[in-house]
């Protein structure tokens, strides 16, 4: 199954791309996904993600088909899931 | 009552549908904070000011610089060197002498605070630093004022509405202190005056209660495919320190 992954704000600047697709055999589970991505992407994507002691930042707001997540145990990514990750911003 | 020029002046704006005298009345009758006054608080408290906001508090510190100008559209390169504040008052104060104008040439601190936000009924925070952010969250949670957090980066930006007690609040949504942000970010003054109009636009909604603001959502908005979309943001977190202040 494949899955969407919208990069956003300063995320998007330390991957170098916006948008990027992953497939998988199953539905996984949202801490999996993250911690694929993590170790798939740059140390400072990574590091946006997870905190130093490998907890997933509470900062980091994720959306999944427009809603907010924070369940990252029991949250299932299914075929179709359009997740994006946006890093706090403050421009003003 | 709305005096006749009011009536002139308002006229267009007093034919959208849900907003008439009424909410024109409160709108005059009421008081904004924003802070700071850059390339998203000046275009905000601009479009306020033309709104016909009764009075404007403004917050800012420091000289206006050379780098300052693709953005900060209150203030223009003859003012170079002189207070930000203070420029962007007197422009706001040439384009709608009917409105007040209180300023602080002073950003936001734990100190200052309870003065800067004391008056206000709704506070635009559009500060480039989260420790503002959360001082200006908590300040109206405490007080109980609407409150619409505006923010850019790049070709990104998002609007947020708070209202204390009802929808979730800037710490609920971020309940630690965002180490990443970096204070020099990418901006083009268009994208910054695009996300005060949505600002703006969802702040009269609150305040003069007419049309349907976005409550319980994060509006986001991207520049560069053009859309807008609306992310369904969880309830307030039951363990937000800030939400947690409300008397």
């Amino acid at each position: 199954m494949k899955v969407t992954i919208n990069y956003k704000g300063q995320i998007a600047t330390e991957a170098g791309q916006a948008i990027e697709e992953l497939s998988f055999d199953e539905p996984v589970a949202l801490i999996d996904l993250l911690q694929t991505l993590s170790s798939k992407a740059a140390d400072a994507v990574g590091d946006f993600i997870f905190d130093d002691e490998g907890a997933p930042r509470r900062t980091l707001l994720i959306v999944i088909n427009e809603e907010q997540v924070i369940d990252f145990q029991n949250t299932l990514i299914k075929e179709d899931c359009v997740i994006s990750l946006l890093p706090p911003i403050a421009g003003g | 009552m709305l005096t006749e020029s009011e009536k002139l002046t308002y006229s267009w704006q007093l034919d959208v549908p849900g907003f008439g005298e009424p909410e024109q009345l409160t709108l005059r009758n009421s008081t904004a904070l924003v802070t700071r006054v850059g390339g998203l608080g000046g275009p905000a408290a601009l479009s306020l000011a033309a709104a016909g906001i009764g009075k404007l508090i403004l917050a800012h510190a420091g000289n206006l610089r050379e780098d300052d100008l693709n953005r900060q559209i209150l203030m223009s390169r003859d003012h170079l060197g002189e207070s930000r504040v203070n420029c962007a008052a007197q422009t706001l104060k040439r384009f709608n002498s009917s409105i007040e104008v209180e300023v602080y040439d002073e950003n936001v601190t734990q100190d200052n605070i309870d003065k800067i936000a004391a008056n206000a009924d709704i506070i635009f925070s559009c500060a480039p630093l989260f420790e503002e952010r959360f001082l200006l969250n908590d300040a109206a949670i405490r007080g109980n004022k609407k409150l619409v957090d505006c923010a850019m980066y790049s070709m990104e930006g998002q609007v947020m509405l708070i209202l204390p007690g009802m929808t979730p609040c800037l710490q609920c949504i971020y309940p630690d202190e965002p180490t990443q942000w970096k204070r020099k970010f990418p901006v083009i003054g268009a994208m910054s005056g695009l996300v005060a109009q949505v600002g703006v636009i969802e702040g009269l909604k609150l305040l003069c209660d007419f049309d349907k603001p976005s409550l319980g959502t994060l509006i986001r908005i991207d520049a560069s495919s053009m859309g807008i979309e609306k992310i369904k943001l969880l309830p307030r977190r039951e363990d937000c320190c800030a939400c947690n202040k409300r008397q």
